[in-house]
């Protein structure tokens, strides 16, 4: 048999020759997609907080600077990775005077190995059995947020003690230290029988220890799983409670976690050592079992987030807080006061309430429900079983009244409460009626859990917030102003915390940012209804913008276009007002702007070019009116920026070029400014400034400027690489990189270089591959993800031994092209590729998905190529098959071909293909490539094709 | 003292007193705490570990390093698994009754031990280093390198609290980690060599 390969690749020739400039090796073409990402970009920088700064400047580009101004050198000088002693003298010369590589350096982050090493603290030195010489490890008895504790022996001293220590030990997080030495300081100052005593701190290894009296009981919690106390045994364990938290307090410390979890009961009876010793599992599932609430001892432990009274302060975001169900509404809203004592008071109330009815005061599946719930509802009041006693339901409601200052005034005041219940005697505490319950309920004000919805932000999306705010809107018209203010500041603390979000843990992130937006802008839309207030509607309009950004980049362009042109219309009406005037004209300028590259896309570039040009000189109006303020600056590089995709969409290279030079020399301006208010650069400044360069070299390469491309994608790799040493993880920058890797290979391809092209490509696929692992719907990396597939199968020189390795491109890039005429490309790539390595069964399945239209001249003739090998090879398998179960199949897929060939030459005749194309025509009844074929289907078939 | 060997330099080509003292100060503990997870009874740790000292001193001026991270910390992991089985086989020997099995089961957590070994070592010996060359440096420099390691501050902050300047700020950690990479350097993998 002949062998196929010779005659396969020089077809081959002919499938790659017509596309060779097209979908893959123009540089035009990763352009396009590049200023899709632009487009999306400029959604970053509308807040000044979250947008790159400046000084980058001066490094990369200015040549004229001293050699020492070198970042790699700066790099090693500050990793310690310079070569010898003399370097490093005349580096710590240089930087004692050069202000910008000092700058630069303290923006760098440290060597991976600082951060591995030297910030970790260091293990403790608990193996399985020891801590120090002092403390054998017996076993472990839980674990809470800050620590783990075990029961421990204490050699010198020959006792049994809790040890608690950091978790992991490993790396313990500031806070986390902070938070243990916190308790260790609090408890030394404790000498209470309801608090656990503290026998020894100290620190093995720099991680500090707290050794503390054993209490072999359970906790509160766990008793409670079991069993529940009569009321009297409620007050009187809340009492005993009260007495210790009451000595806390007069030592100046609050607990501000006081839950069931924090309180262990010990058995009163005294244990021998060695019953003790053999306190193994067993032994405490019995005390579960036969615990008894008459004479336990409760004591309070675990307090890590106890506060000492003098630096009492508002509960700060992110700190950790207790589980809701059991924190006090201050310290969800800072609104509501500072946390004092009473948040203890509300704490207790808790605990006597699960003690009484058996659940928690509040119940939710969802975080921010309880939290909804502590701040606005009452607690249930129904038993399902025996009655509470009245006076004790009043005293624990007086415990967990919404306002501080409505509650028990100290921990004694409860306790003589409680005895006065236990004594019989007439409780002091007034019960509260059912009407004027419901008046409360009325009264209180919802507003206040927008603000703690944001310190646990994380949880929750907008969604949520937006029930609480509209369900205010209502009720409280009053108070519109400020609660305005609250729900503006978190629903924007909400968004930016999203848009910074650029993580790889995150996955679909536009999609959730969409999701975000939504909501919020509705929500701006009914504020702006009600309040009609001019930074309303800014608000609006801003939100407008960011969600049509987002669109656009999604290619929702229809949707995303409105949206601006309302924005648009939006400012223009609002810029009477003179005090807002000129932060509404940049935005009105930005919206323009991007509307007009929005609509360059589906060929207005005249159009789009005449309402930016103008904005230019405008701009820069302002930006002199404001000669400080950085973000002038910022949005005019964005219009810049946008102005030159649109003059490179239009073809006017020569200008583009100027647009993107002036948009880096408008973006350095930007980030010295932002240097000089904020004393940092914006966040992600690295690559935004990296993507102008991008586009710049792009513009140079369609220019010829080979040598000036060359420098400037240098120029972005290296603001890359620290765009990507700070953020590892940032999927922005790993898409750029890759998207740098795709010119480059691109570039090197021109130049015939196609090792390094291959190489380019290499680099580029491993970074893309990240992306798309977080995020595989990104519509960007799956653009440049199967651009760099393809190219590296271009380029890769085409021997035997590759095949596999261009097979599995070519499979890929089909998988991640999005336009169906590249999909096609790509697939019969991959089909010729599999016929040239003899894998026949799944080149015929590749094929399968190839939907071509009827344009499409030089890929119809590049399937038909292909499929005549097909059916060449099936009649040589016809005729040597002898296996009946494989000449089946082969004849399955003979019939197969035959008939696809039938069906798809009475289309292409239909749709006139062959009567435009005589030379197809004539390719198919004289080329030696389809004999094959003409054979196949008879000379009788082919005398009925009319061509028409 | 030689500023400018490495401490395993010094300790490899000249073996002096000093070197040797350091060598204890860092992988003493660093030894008993493997010998702990080895589930090695604590009173018989001390005779281990002056059994390995013994072998390291013997040996070290004969162990070169071929330039690949992780070497020594190898070399020297090998010789405490060494004594440790040595160790173990007397033990079975005198005792002559059921301690088979454990043997076996020790021999089945070898890789698990190994790996705790590399992943203490390097952290453990860059805190010690770091207590090592601390007296080198002024009060000043040393916090200026620490607030921003330790605590994690950024440099303005760590400037603004020193009363620096940044570009004397960064100078000073540039100062300690060149001189902690150079004393550890082929003991700790610093990364990038």
């Amino acid at each position: 048999m002949e062998s196929p390969h010779s005659k396969v690749a020089f077809d081959n020739r002919n499938g790659k020759a017509p596309l060779a400039k097209s979908p893959l090796e123009s540089p035009s073409v990763s352009n396009a997609s590049h200023q899709e990402s632009a487009t999306s970009a400029p959604l970053v920088p509308f807040e000044p907080s979250e947008l790159p700064s400046e000084h980058s400047i001066k490094v990369p580009t200015d040549s004229s600077l001293s050699a020492k101004c070198d970042l790699e050198h700066l790099r090693l000088y500050l990793a310690g990775g310079l070569k010898d002693a003399a370097d490093y003298q005349a580096m710590d010369e240089h930087l004692l005077g050069c202000d910008a590589c000092a700058t630069i350096a303290s923006a760098m982050p440290g060597p991976q190995w600082v951060q591995d090493f030297v910030v970790a603290e260091s293990t403790p030195n608990v193996t399985r059995h020891r801590l120090g010489d002092a403390y054998e490890i017996a076993e472990e008895l839980g674990r809470g947020g800050a620590g783990i504790v075990y029961r421990a022996w204490q050699r010198p001293i020959g006792r049994w003690v809790a040890l608690k220590m950091l978790i992991g030990g490993v790396a313990a997080q500031s806070k986390q230290l902070a938070r243990f030495r916190r308790e260790a300081a609090a408890l030394a100052k404790l000498q209470h029988p309801q608090i656990v005593r503290i026998l020894d701190s100290g620190e093995q290894d720099g991680v500090p220890y707290l050794a503390m009296e054993l209490i072999d009981g359970p906790s509160l919690a766990a008793a409670l799983t079991h069993h529940r106390p009569t009321p009297r045994q409620s007050a009187k364990i809340v009492a005993e409670l009260a007495r210790g938290v009451s000595s806390a307090h007069q030592n100046g410390i609050i607990h501000r976690d006081l839950k069931p979890h924090n309180v262990l009961l010990a058995l009163a009876a005294t244990h021998t050592r060695a019953q003790q010793s053999e306190a193994n599992q067993e032994i405490r599932e019995s005390q579960f079992r036969d615990i008894n609430f008459d004479t336990v001892q409760p004591k309070l432990v675990d307090f890590g987030l106890s506060l000492v009274h003098d630096e009492c302060f508002a509960t700060q975001t992110g700190e950790s807080l207790g589980t809701p169900a059991y924190v006090a509404p201050e310290m969800l809203n800072p609104q509501l006061g500072r946390v004092t004592e009473m948040a203890d008071i509300y704490g207790l109330g808790t605990i006597l309430y699960q003690c009484l009815y058996g659940r928690t005061p509040f119940v939710g599946s969802q975080q921010f429900e309880l939290i909804e719930q502590v701040l606005k509802h009452e607690p249930s009041w129904e038993t399902l079983t025996e009655a509470v006693p009245i006076d004790l339901r009043t005293i624990c409601q007086k415990c967990l009244e919404k306002k501080p200052a409505a509650r028990f005034q100290s921990a004694h005041e409860l306790e003589q409460e409680l005895n006065r219940f236990l004594q019989g005697i007439p409780i002091r505490s007034r019960a509260i009626g059912r009407l004027e319950r419901a008046g409360r309920w009325c009264r209180r004000n919802p507003w206040p859990t927008a603000a703690a919805l944001v310190l646990i932000a994380s949880t929750l999306t907008i969604v949520s917030l937006l029930l609480v705010f509209q369900s205010s809107l209502i009720r409280q018209r009053d108070q519109a102003q400020r609660n305005y203010d609250d729900a503006r500041a978190a629903i924007w603390e909400i968004l930016d915390k999203s848009s910074r979000e650029s993580a790889i843990e995150v996955p679909k992130l536009t999609e959730m940012q969409v999701a975000q937006l939504r909501p919020a802008m509705s929500f701006f839309e009914r504020l702006v209804q009600v309040a009609k207030t001019d930074e309303a509607r800014l608000d609006l309009a801003r939100i407008r913008i960011r969600l049509a950004s987002m669109l656009i980049a999604r290619q929702e362009l229809e949707e995303g276009e409105a949206l601006l042109l309302q924005a648009i219309e939006q400012l223009r009406a609002m810029t009477s007002n003179t005090s807002l005037r000129d932060a509404v004209l940049i935005d009105a300028f930005s919206a323009t702007t991007k509307y007009a590259l929005s609509i360059s896309y589906h060929d207005r570039g005249l159009e789009s070019l005449k309402l930016v040009q103008p904005l230019v000189a405008q701009s820069q109006e302002l930006c002199q009116r404001h000669p400080h303020d950085w973000s002038y600056r910022s949005h005019r590089a964005w219009i810049l920026h946008n102005l030159a995709c649109i003059q490179q969409h239009c073809g006017d290279l020569p200008a583009a070029q100027g647009s993107f030079e002036a948009t880096i020399q408008e973006r350095q301006l930007a980030y010295e400014l932002h240097q000089q208010q904020f004393e940092q650069m914006p966040l992600n400044w690295e690559l935004e400034l990296a993507e102008s360069y991008v586009s710049l070299a792009t513009v140079e390469l369609t220019l010829q400027q080979q040598s000036a491309a060359i420098e400037d994608f240098d120029r972005a790799r290296e603001l890359m690489r620290l765009a990507y040493e700070r953020d590892p993880k940032n999927l922005r920058v790993l898409c750029s990189a890759a998207a740098v890797q795709l010119n480059l290979s691109n570039l090197y391809a021109s130049q015939q270089q196609l090792p390094l092209a291959v190489a380019a490509c290499e680099r580029g696929v491993d970074l893309i591959e990240k992306v798309l692992n977080a995020d595989p719907s990104s519509l960007d990396a799956r653009e440049y993800g199967a651009m760099l597939y393809g190219n590296r199968a271009l380029y890769k020189e085409e021997k035997i031994e590759n095949l596999p390795l261009v097979i599995d491109d070519w499979r890929r890039a089909s998988e991640l092209f999005q336009s169906l005429d590249h999909r096609n490309y790509a697939t019969l790539q991959w089909g010729r590729c599999l016929i040239l390595a003899n894998r026949w069964n799944e080149a015929i399945q590749s094929l399968e998905s190839v939907k071509l239209r009827a344009e499409q001249t030089d890929l119809i003739v590049f399937e038909l190529t292909l499929r005549a090998k097909l059916v060449d090879y099936l009649r040589s398998q016809n005729d040597v098959v002898d296996v009946a179960e494989s000449a089946t199949a082969t004849t399955a897929h003979f019939a197969s071909q035959v008939q696809w060939w039938q069906r798809q030459l009475e289309l292409l005749n239909q749709q006139g293909f062959f009567a435009n194309h005589p030379q197809h025509w004539k390719m198919l009844q004289e080329d030696a490539d389809f004999a094959g074929v003409r054979q196949a289907l008879g000379a009788d078939y082919w005398a009925t094709l009319q061509i028409k | 003292m030689e500023t400018s060997l490495s401490l395993l330099d010094r300790l490899t080509r000249c073996a002096d007193d000093l070197s040797w003292e350091q060598f204890l100060l860092i992988y003493q503990p660093l030894i008993l705490r493997q010998l702990d997870r080895m589930n090695i009874a604590t009173q018989d740790c001390d005779d281990i570990l002056q059994e390995t000292l013994k072998s390291v001193h013997q040996s070290l001026s004969g162990f070169a390093h071929n330039g690949r991270v992780g070497a020594f910390r190898r070399w020297l992991y090998s010789i405490v698994q060494q004594r440790a089985s040595q160790y173990r086989q007397k033990l079975n020997k005198s005792q002559f009754l059921g301690q088979g099995h454990l043997l076996e089961e020790q021999i089945d957590d070898t890789n698990d031990l190994e790996a705790a070994w590399d992943q203490e070592h390097d952290r453990f010996v860059i805190q010690r280093l770091l207590t090592m060359i601390e007296p080198e440096f002024t009060k000043t420099t040393w916090l200026a390198f620490e607030l921003q390691t330790g605590q994690e501050l950024s440099p303005a902050q760590v400037a603004g609290e020193l009363g620096m300047s940044i570009n004397a700020v960064m100078i000073a950690k540039s100062r300690v980690l060149r001189r902690l990479r150079q004393l550890g350097r082929q003991l700790v993998d610093f990364g990038d060599e």
